[in-house]
């Protein structure tokens, strides 16, 4: 999908990334200050690296060696900024269609990209009309019907309230889903980037910590220092089985990640949905809100008790990080001590105790 | 009301500082737009240059565009012996005297306008496709437009009182280069010319209050339509 290999120096910064992304969407992470937009701007051609190379698709859109250097107009990368950037003397059509060829502006392309994003109700107004999550989806929508080669986001939902966020990353999975466009989702939301994709570029002080899928970051030293303090979290698909409506909790059934091979259906308690028996919803646990133990413990408030096979386990400062299969991998993150008193290792069977209202729904209509 | 030479005065100045502003209206833009978006070698020196008729004395400009495109100057004799054109005065050379003038007040309004409009919505129109052209016509101009068209009738305001590079470069003829600034002068200087003169200062003074008031009534309206004005 993409290969870049760019160095870019000024006085008070200076980049320095080599990564090839061969995934649908990736995930380009890191703190602010990281080098994250300045990635995205070397890419779409808003600025010039000092050396290197970059290539979409197979395209060469840069190679300083060899003297290519597409301007920005002619790669066919589109791009949704922080801020929207909506051309306010165009109404939202206008704007949708900036980047469509004369020729094709009455396809039907036009049609199911406004209906996928729901825009229709939107089309003539103003710009100084729309609410800050309208003005996303539309920049989202004027940057799909550019038809791209690659979608370059960068920050999309930073500028939104956590509701609206929660609006706006459907749509993102539809246009990964039903357009299958290839996308760099740049964020320094590890949650927001999560529910994409598993696969991260991490940055930090411009340079590349680790690349690679989530799971296998998290057992990185070198990411972990990046990553941990910005919320290392489980999030999990599942599937509502029922509501236990008298107690105020529903029961959730863990989906197995694709392409792995469906184990034991895994139970939750977690509090009460308003999503219907058999929908799917997306949870988050923090790896700190997961307990261990060696065997079932009786007589305890909490309510899940799910026994899992311990895959990986991680020390990082004092802590000691735990992967454990329950049907889908999961995090938990430990003391020390008490993995050593538990004898934690990989292969030992193991009991993660988990309170009900440790599981969040990070679904819109879930919660 | 006015006579027939003082009716020939003001369509005069008005054709002059039409055909001013027309003049200098693409130089004007282009030149704003070098200005605020590029970065070149001698940029202050162009900058500098552009403005020169602002602090010079009027009459030394006036002379210059003589030397240059008089009949005998170094442009001026070029263009007689190509194609017997013979610009100093005629009430053409009011209005180049006039664009020069005028000149820097356009390309000042206009390139404060467009160092307003914002780089990164140019830049997310480069990424939809756009090329440097289209970037220009279809974002920078339109959301400049109240910048270019103030500063079109501060030039068209600023040729209606041209005086003194007009006199020296286009002379005073009756009919053919006698603005309104330069028949009030001449009234003054003849006996019994009191009334005309007080008459013209009326109208200049009239239609230079109709121009900015009709400036500022389009560009609120043009502000309104690209959303740069609530």
């Amino acid at each position: 999908m993409i290969r870049a290999n760019v160095h870019f120096a000024r006085p008070d910064f200076a980049l320095s990334v080599d990564f090839h992304a061969d995934s649908l969407v990736t995930g380009v992470f890191g703190p602010s200050g990281a080098g994250k937009t300045t990635l995205v701007s070397l890419i779409a051609g808003l600025e010039r690296p000092d050396r290197g190379s970059i290539s979409v698709n197979g395209s060469t859109l840069f190679d300083a060696d060899r003297g290519v250097d597409v301007p920005a107009h002619h790669r066919r990368l589109g791009v949704v900024f922080q801020e929207h950037r909506l051309f306010p003397h165009y109404t939202v059509r206008g704007n949708l269609l900036y980047g469509v060829p004369r020729e094709a502006r009455s396809g039907g392309k036009i049609d199911q990209i406004v209906e996928l994003l729901e825009l229709g109700p939107l089309l003539v107004r103003r710009v100084d009309q729309l609410s800050g999550g309208e003005r996303q989806r539309i920049a989202l929508g004027r940057a799909i019907l550019s038809e791209p080669r690659m979608l370059l986001l960068d920050e999309p939902l930073a500028s939104l309230d956590l509701r609206l966020r929660q609006q706006i990353i459907p749509y993102l999975r539809l246009v990964r889903d039903v357009l299958a466009v290839p996308m760099l989702y740049v964020s320094h939301d590890l949650s927001e980037i999560l529910q994409l994709t598993d696969r991260l570029l991490v940055l930090d002080r411009g340079r590349t910590v680790g690349h690679g899928r989530y799971l296998d970051l998290v057992h990185d030293d070198a990411v972990l220092s990046v990553v941990h303090d910005r919320g290392i979290r489980n999030l999990l698909a599942a599937r509502v089985r029922g509501h236990l409506e008298d107690d105020g909790l529903s029961i959730l059934e863990i989906s197995a990640p694709a392409g792995s091979a469906a184990g034991a259906a895994v139970d939750l308690v977690a509090p009460l949905t308003s999503a219907a028996t058999g929908s799917p919803v997306t949870i988050s646990i923090l790896p700190w809100d997961i307990a261990l133990a060696a065997g079932p413990v009786r007589e305890v408030s909490i309510q899940n008790q799910v026994r899992g096979k311990v895959l990986r386990c991680t020390a990082h400062e004092r802590r000691m990080l735990v992967e454990i299969d329950l049907g889908a991998p999961v995090i938990a993150e430990i003391s020390r001590r008490s993995a050593a008193a538990l004898a934690i290792e990989a292969g030992r069977s193991i009991v993660c105790l988990i309170k009900s209202h440790a599981i969040q729904y990070i679904d819109r209509s879930s919660a | 009301m006015l006579s027939a030479d003082e009716w020939s005065a003001l369509l005069l100045s008005l054709r002059v500082s039409f055909w001013s502003v027309t003049l200098m209206l693409v130089p004007g833009v282009g030149v704003a737009w070098l200005l605020a978006r590029k970065r070149f070698h001698g940029k202050v020196l162009v900058d500098a240059l552009i403005h020169l008729p602002l602090v010079l004395p009027p009459v030394v400009v006036g002379y210059l565009l003589l030397l240059a495109l008089g009949r005998r100057g170094w442009i001026g004799s070029w263009m007689y012996d190509a194609w017997g054109v013979e610009v100093a005065f005629t009430w053409k050379a009011a209005a180049i005297a006039s664009a020069v003038m005028g000149f820097p007040l356009l390309v000042r309004a206009v390139r404060l306008a467009m160092e307003l409009v914002d780089v990164r919505i140019e830049q997310a129109a480069r990424t939809l496709g756009a090329g440097p052209w289209r970037v220009f016509l279809t974002i920078t101009l339109p959301l400049s437009l109240p910048g270019v068209l103030a500063g079109s009738v501060l030039a068209f305001a600023r040729s209606l009182g041209e005086f003194g590079a007009t006199i020296t470069f286009a002379g005073n003829i009756e009919g053919v280069t006698r603005t309104l600034p330069v028949a009030i002068y001449t009234y003054t200087q003849v006996p019994g010319g009191d009334a005309p003169a007080a008459r013209l200062v009326l109208v200049s003074v009239a239609l230079s209050l109709a121009a900015l008031v009709v400036s500022e009534v389009l560009a609120r309206r043009i502000g309104r339509r690209i959303g740069t004005t609530p």
